[in-house]
């Protein structure tokens, strides 16, 4: 079987012909990546898709799982098959920004003299793992804000861009709670997708038992680079998107601003306009990895969980009557396609 | 984040087509199924407008078979069924699909992926790549789509009630009315018919019919009846002038329909009281005609005319033997006015007055010039020689059995000079009774008065000297003077009376010429109102009148079904009220042509107008001839003044007569009164052309009428009027009914056509 050449973007974007072999080549290397992935990662494919989508998009991730469950294994995984650099920062309640972003150290110059030198910090990759981001406090965890935002970070006086592309996975563990602090609002909406990691179902179970308990490891081929993802990235953003589907997305994030029933009496605070733009470049890059020319309304839909449910905020009468925000979403959902 | 493997399309040699291939093949399925679409839309709710509609003529049909539907209620009704239209239009066009919508409905149906839809929505920027690949995506799946399978065709709903609602109409209408009603099988036995009712008649009242410048004429003319009725001294009279003031007045304010008027009008006619003293219906000239009241008017008044004319030439020539003085001086005035009332007054003045015997003798010799002068046989030479000659030629006609034209010609010249004749001194012959009577009078006093000087110029030479015989004889002499002075009151009191009759009897003539004024008006405004119903009809598309009369006929022929099965109030009564109006209208047309055989149509009885009063429409023009404009501001009667007290109206129906207004006797002559061309011709069928002698220096008068336009009543109105009248039936009609808007222009392009138009510049005739 032979590989395609990666397209010229640009050129894609001005002929249709080339836009077509373009779109090919993305379907053929979505393909080979989920395979990449699979090979490692039992189950989970919601979470792998959805993590897929985030790196195409350039967006972040918010894994939250039991644990064992495999996040940290799908972050590496994905790693490994994008060919990225990759760091892994266990979040510790006595974790220091600069133990994330770098610092200015006072070093000997070898002449005698001494110099402040940077020592840039583990953020400085293409693949940040922030594991337990919750275990940190919130000082520590503001220190991602510019980087999840920007793309860059400010060590003293000094600004500097991160690598491209850069990603981040942060896990957090739902139980464990003593001891965390939440991550609040303003770091949340940074992350693109919250992704649940259910626990893996019996078949999922044997999968893992039979794959993992033996000498020899399964292997990560690596399947893409860092401008393949960007390639995909620009082509991804191009698709035009119809306006009745960017309504669709308007519609739901409006409706969890009281315009539903379920929004009204279970919601504390709606979902930001970064909760549409979310909602947009995701179907986007689920159309094309898709195979798709368009986006559709079902894209819309099969988004608005992870996009929202880490955006909006539960009142106590949800909280009182044990109501998830998942299910509250999901009325809001159907009720805005109802409508 | 499942991903989709059907939705998966793998790059094909189809991926090469023609973007515009492409979409004009997404635009076909999308048409397709746009009208599916529509029509599942409306389906649930496509019967309703019918099941409303069906379901309230259903209970329309039932209300006005028992005739409980109000005819007010119409326009309501027509006002529903508009807004069930208008309703069901807007929603038929508000649920039409949008083509986006009906992408979204294929593309959500046949798992599409919003392909059609985005199709849809960059269609305008097919130059752009990402727009051909999408539309070039969504033919591919357009081509994989059966809209018959996603978009079936639906079933209208609610069929059921649909069926039910229409049931339930056919049975409103077809139903026998009998059964509605509740009547026995006998009845209903007759079978299925048709029994819708009758069209409701609305009651018109009269003044509905009649235009505004005709309320504003009958309003003048009870003003003129209160005026002559509070002059009237005969009581029966007075009470019936006030009868037809006050039918005149209720017509004017619209308390009285056309029926009603046309019955009171006639009863009115009948009612009309006799003059006090005894008609001689046998009098030479009223040839029989005693019954039509307005050729015995007619009589009458030339009757009237020559009797006042003789007793003012008589009076002006005995006032020559009169002693000079104020005295005589004012009855010279009153005679040459013609004035009766005035100059019995002035009589009894005489008698209450001393006189010498000189003044005496001359009074004497006055009333036996009076007398001498009555005497005389007033009918003129001229006018007994044509009378011959008009009977000679009668008399040849009825033995021949005929007349050759040249003697026909002369035989209408001699009626028509006669008529003349008769017009200028008023009919003479037919006066004579009454001259002679009045001469008898006259002669007697004179006579008694001689007597009485006679004795007294006798006694005064009789007797001695003493003071006895003085006393004696002035005690005669006051005897023979009281004696002559009654002689005086007597001739007063006979002129008095017959001033008094002739008043009356002018009364009598203005209370008959409004009476015809009005019916002819009614007649008038009724025929125009069932001409400009009959063009309602035709306009409808229904038959005219003379067929819905057939129709109507016909039906009554059939056995009499139609009557027999309406029992409902209402229906006998309707088809009474059909045949009296039918009757009233022949009876109308009849009275029309008795009046056309009258001699005088107009200028009748004196009548005077407010000086400002309105035109009467149907008024026939005239021409003054009188000696002096009429000045009165009101009308007086003549109290023996000149014979001929007509006044005559101009085109403006102002007057225009020898009257004088400060004594009240405000009559005058002219040609108006000529107008009998017009009302014979009116009635008889001939349109005719009659040459009037108008005043000197005013040149003659053509009048012409169209006797059929006059028959419908179109002659006397305004084309303005009768276009507008036209005009705003055959709008609503073409608004009403569902025509082609090309006959909708041209109906609208031929009344654009024969719209009134301005008259032209310094043209002051009114436009016809």
């Amino acid at each position: 079987m032979t590989t395609r050449q990666r397209p010229d973007i640009d050129a894609a974007l001005r002929d249709p012909a080339a836009l077509e072999e373009a779109l090919a080549w993305v379907q053929e290397r979505a393909k080979a990546l989920r395979g990449a992935i699979g090979a490692v990662i039992v189950g989970q494919q919601e979470v792998v898709e959805g993590a897929i989508a985030a790196l195409f998009a350039g967006g972040h991730i918010l894994l939250e799982g039991v644990p064992g469950v495999g996040k940290t294994m799908l972050v590496r995984s994905l790693a490994e098959a994008v060919q990225l650099e990759f760091s892994r920062v266990q979040f510790t309640p006595d974790l220091m920004p600069t133990d994330i972003v770098g610092t200015h150290m006072l070093t000997d110059d070898g002449r005698g003299g001494r110099a402040l030198e940077l020592r840039r910090g583990p953020i400085f990759t293409n693949l940040l793992l922030a594991d337990e981001v919750n275990r940190a406090t919130p000082k520590t965890q503001s220190a991602l804000l510019e980087a999840m935002a920007e793309a860059r970070v400010t060590i003293g006086r000094e600004t500097l861009p991160l690598p491209r592309p850069f990603f981040v996975m942060a896990t957090q563990n739902p139980l464990e709670m003593e001891g965390t602090y939440p991550l609040p609002e303003a770091q949340l909406d940074r992350f693109m997708f919250k992704l649940d990691v259910p626990f893996p179902s019996r078949e999922d179970l044997h999968e893992i038992v039979e794959r993992t308990i033996r000498l020899e490891q399964a292997s990560v081929p690596a399947v893409l680079d860092g401008d393949d993802i960007l390639a995909i990235r620009a082509l991804a953003l191009g698709v035009p998107v119809a306006r009745p589907i960017v309504d669709a997305a308007i519609r739901i994030v409006e409706a969890t601003h009281g315009k539903a029933a379920g929004a009204r009496k279970y919601l504390r605070a709606g979902a930001s306009p970064r909760a549409v733009q979310a909602l947009i470049v995701g179907a986007k890059v689920r159309a094309i990895l898709d195979g798709r020319r368009n986006v559709a309304a079902a894209d819309i839909r099969a988004l608005a969980l992870p996009v929202l449910r880490h955006r909006v905020l539960l009142n106590f009468d949800a909280e009182a009557d044990g109501v998830s925000r998942d299910t509250v979403l999901a009325g809001i959902c159907k009720d805005v396609e109802a409508g | 984040m499942t991903a989709s493997a059907s939705h998966v399309i793998r790059s094909s040699p189809a991926a090469a087509q023609a973007p515009e291939a492409a979409l004009a093949q997404v635009q076909r399925v999308l048409r397709l199924a746009r009208g599916r679409l529509w029509w599942e839309r409306l389906a649930p709710d496509a019967l309703w407008p019918v099941i409303v509609g069906a379901a309230g003529f259903a209970g329309w049909a039932v209300a006005a078979r028992l005739g409980w539907w109000p005819a007010a209620w119409d326009t309501s009704l027509v006002w529903g069924l508009a807004a069930i239209g208008v309703i069901t239009i807007v929603t038929v066009v508000r649920r039409r699909p949008s083509a986006v919508a009906t992408a979204r409905v294929v593309d959500l149906r046949g798992e599409t992926g919003d392909a059609l839809a985005t199709a849809c929505e960059f269609a305008p920027t097919l130059s752009q790549p990402w727009s051909v690949v999408q539309v070039r995506a969504a033919a591919r799946r357009a081509a994989a789509v059966d809209v018959t399978v996603l978009l079936p065709w639906l079933v209208p709903a609610p069929l059921g009630g649909a069926a039910l609602a229409l049931a339930l109409a056919a049975a409103a209408v077809l139903v026998p009315g009998a059964v509605l009603r509740g009547q026995s099988a006998a009845v209903v036995a007759h079978g299925l018919r048709l029994d819708l009712p009758a069209p409701q008649v609305r009651v018109v009242t009269a003044a509905e019919l009649l235009g505004a410048d005709t309320l504003a004429l009958l309003r003048a003319d009870a003003a003129l009846l209160a005026d002559v009725e509070a002059q009237v001294q005969d009581a029966p009279t007075r009470a019936w002038l006030g009868q037809v003031r006050q039918v005149v007045q209720d017509v004017a304010t619209g308390k009285l329909d056309r029926r009603a008027a046309l019955e009171k009008l006639a009863e009115l006619e009948a009612a009309r009281p006799a003059p006090p003293e005894k008609r001689q219906a046998d009098q030479p000239g009223t040839d029989g005609a005693a019954q039509d009241r307005e050729r015995a008017g007619d009589a009458e008044r030339d009757r009237d005319r020559a009797v006042q004319k003789a007793m003012s030439e008589a009076v002006q020539a005995g006032l020559q033997q009169a002693p000079k003085g104020e005295l005589r001086e004012e009855m010279k005035k009153a005679a040459e006015k013609g004035d009766l009332g005035a100059l019995a007054k002035l009589v009894e003045k005489l008698a209450e007055r001393d006189m010498s015997d000189k003044e005496l003798e001359g009074w004497v010799k006055t009333a036996e010039k009076i007398a001498k002068a009555l005497g005389v046989n007033k009918t003129p030479k001229e006018f007994q020689e044509l009378a011959e000659k008009v009977r000679r030629l009668e008399d040849k006609r009825r033995a021949e059995g005929g007349l050759s034209q040249a003697d026909q010609r002369r035989l209408d010249n001699a009626r028509r000079a006669l008529e003349a004749l008769r017009r200028e001194h008023g009919d003479v012959a037919g006066a004579q009774p009454q001259l002679q009577r009045l001469e008898r009078g006259a002669k007697a006093a004179a006579d008694e008065m001689r007597r009485q000087q006679q004795q007294r110029a006798q006694q005064r030479q009789q007797g001695g000297a003493g003071a006895q015989d003085e006393a004696r004889r002035q005690q005669q002499d006051r005897e023979h003077k009281s004696a002559i002075a009654e002689q005086f009151r007597r001739a007063a009191d006979e002129m008095r009376r017959e001033a008094h009759g002739q008043q009356q009897r002018q009364a009598g003539r203005v209370g008959d010429a409004r009476l015809r004024d009005l019916r002819e008006s009614l007649r008038r405004a009724g025929e125009r109102s069932a001409g400009r119903q009959d063009f309602e009809r035709k306009a409808r598309g229904e038959k005219g009148e003379r067929d819905q009369a057939q129709r109507d006929g016909d039906l009554k022929d059939d056995g009499g079904q139609r009557d027999k099965g309406r029992s409902a109030p209402g229906g006998r009564e309707q088809a009474e009220r059909d045949a009296q109006e039918r009757q009233q209208r022949k009876d109308a047309a009849e009275a029309g042509e008795r009046k056309g055989d009258k001699p005088d149509g107009l200028g009748d009885a004196g009548l005077q107008r407010p000086p400002n009063g309105p035109p009467r429409p149907d008024d026939d023009p005239g021409r003054g001839g009188g000696a002096k404009p009429g000045q009165g501001g009101k009308m007086r009667l003549g109290q023996g003044g000149l014979p001929d007290s007509t006044p005559m109206r101009d085109r403006g129906g102002n007057e225009v007569g020898g009257g004088d207004a400060k004594e009240g006797s405000g009559y005058g002559r002219g040609a108006g009164e000529q107008g009998e061309g017009a009302g014979e011709a009116r009635g008889k069928g001939a349109a005719r052309t009659e040459k009037v002698r108008g005043a000197e220096g005013d040149g003659p008068t053509i009048k012409r009428t169209f006797v059929d336009a006059a028959r419908r009543g179109f002659a006397r109105t305004g084309w303005r009027d009768v276009y507008r009248d036209y005009a705003d039936v055959a709008e609503e009609m073409i608004d009403k009914e569902s025509l082609p808007p090309g006959r909708k222009a041209v109906v609208r392009r031929y009344f654009d056509l024969i719209r009134p138009r301005a008259a032209p510049p310094g043209s002051a005739q009114e436009e016809r």
